[in-house]
């Protein structure tokens, strides 16, 4: 009721003009006053240092509550994972091997503990399977990857491989049996 | 009417000029409509086109569409989350099982990629892909749910809710640190649109504005269905936590309409009035 008198008498201070706004209701019809509301925070984090006694309507400022804030801050980086009792996890994944397995390559994981393993398709049906993030002899992994691919097919697999870039592309959908590959491999 | 009333108004009447004159109906032929077709050259003297169609849009761009994806603009639109995909983001630590998650949960982790500039989408898909290998306890909420998708989660013991948001509520829950920091209050949810009320009233799909008495039938119905024992929830150590439900009202978990957090002194201003409970409720 004391927000009602306040606008009766065309005397709308601050702190009631924040109030204004997010009532929005059909009872209380104010013409240019709550445009200016918008920039009402800063008045009102202020009027809640001095403790206005001229503002009517009260609040209160609760340090409890900002608990359910705090569930609604993203993590400044992304979280490491956590430790789980056994290995692989329900959704295949599993951390890398310490120390790395002794191989003349290595196939380093990205910011998302994850292989760095793409599908590009294509408009007429052809698809390739991308393998980025190689280090040491690629020429070694692209024979280990054939020999491990090949059981499964009836011909032989066509790949890539991209010395400089460090990168390996074979034809066809082969995401799942490359992961699959890598981390028996132990990467 | 006297003669000189007569004289008045024949004074009044406007004279005959050359502003006025006209030819008489008939004497003069319009010429046809070219359709575009110009006055000289190759193109007047092809055939015209016929209606609805010409020279320069070809017909299929000028013809209206038709087939499934007829008005998808307009189609509301949702994103797809497979349960694969949610149990490979709680195993990298990137979603917190033992809070509930929803779609601000699932944007702060960036699990899914939130598009805020189509103005058409309105929430999360829950999808059956990854139903053999879910093994996680989770309260989940989202906007549309597959059956199978519902009952691998209350499987784990879990629980699920369909809910609706609005297009603002929407956006404020995939950038929670973008909408707090505008500096306004809290604003108040709306209810679905018509079209959607059978669907959120349904206890089948858990819809929120379904009867919480009807939901625990459900559940059993459906564990008869698949063929499976439904755990007992009351005796889970998280039972406060799968208990966790947004008011109909309400965007974010704890924080009502009307109140204005204050991310610089980390605290939350609550309006003292009982017009905000009202206006909430309304």
């Amino acid at each position: 009721m004391a927000l009602r008198k306040c606008i009766y008498w065309n005397k709308v201070c601050p702190t009631c003009r924040v109030l204004l706004v997010s009532l929005n209701g059909p009872q209380i019809t104010i013409h240019g006053k709550v445009k200016n509301a918008r920039s009402g925070l800063q008045s009102y984090s202020t009027q809640a240092n001095e403790n206005n006694p001229s503002c009517e309507t009260g609040y209160t400022v609760s340090k409890e509550d900002f608990k359910w804030v705090k569930r609604l801050l993203p993590p400044s980086k992304i979280p490491d994972p956590p430790k789980h009792a056994e290995y692989p996890t329900p959704s295949g994944w599993s951390p890398p091997l310490d120390p790395p397995p002794d191989l003349p390559y290595f196939v380093r994981r990205n910011k998302y503990h994850e292989f760095s393993v793409t599908v590009e398709t294509k408009v007429g049906g052809g698809a390739f399977t991308h393998i980025t993030k190689i280090e040491g002899d690629i020429w070694a992994l692209n024979k280990d990857l054939a020999r491990f691919l090949e059981p499964e097919l009836k011909y032989d697999l066509a790949t890539t491989v991209h010395e400089v870039n460090q990168r390996i592309t074979v034809k066809g959908k082969f995401q799942d049996q490359v992961v699959k590959f890598l981390l028996l491999q132990g990467f | 009417m006297t003669e000189s009333r007569f004289l008045n108004v024949v004074k009044k009447l406007p004279r005959v000029t050359l502003d006025n004159l006209k030819p008489n109906p008939g004497a003069v032929k319009r010429p046809a409509n070219r359709r575009g077709h110009g006055n000289k050259g190759m193109y007047s003297q092809r055939p015209k086109r016929t209606m609805g169609q010409n020279l320069y849009n070809h017909f299929h761009e000028r013809m209206p569409h038709y087939g499934f994806n007829r008005n998808e603009e307009l189609k509301r639109q949702y994103l797809p989350l497979t349960l694969w995909n949610l149990q490979r983001l709680i195993d990298l630590g990137r979603i917190n099982p033992d809070e509930p998650v929803d779609i601000a949960a699932l944007a702060n982790c960036r699990g899914l990629n939130f598009n805020t500039k189509d103005t058409n989408y309105y929430g999360i898909y829950l999808l059956e892909q990854g139903a053999n290998i879910f093994q996680t306890r989770v309260n989940i909420e989202v906007q549309v749910a597959n059956e199978l998708a519902i009952a691998t989660v209350e499987k784990q013991g879990g629980v699920i809710t369909n809910t609706f948001f609005d297009r603002m509520s929407y956006l404020a829950l995939t950038n929670p640190v973008k909408y707090f920091l505008k500096g306004d209050p809290i604003q108040k949810r709306l209810l679905p649109p018509e079209e959607l009320v059978t669907y959120y009233t349904d206890p089948k799909v858990r819809g929120y504005l379904s009867d919480p008495a009807e939901v625990v039938k459900e559940r059993q119905a459906l564990a008869d269905k698949y063929g499976y024992t439904l755990p007992d929830i009351t005796k889970d150590s998280k039972f406060d936590m799968l208990m966790e439900r947004k008011d109909p009202r309400q965007i974010f978990y704890g924080l009502s309409p009307g109140w204005i957090v204050n991310l610089a002194d980390e605290s939350v201003l609550k309006p003292d009035s009982d017009l905000y409970e009202e206006w909430a409720k309304m």
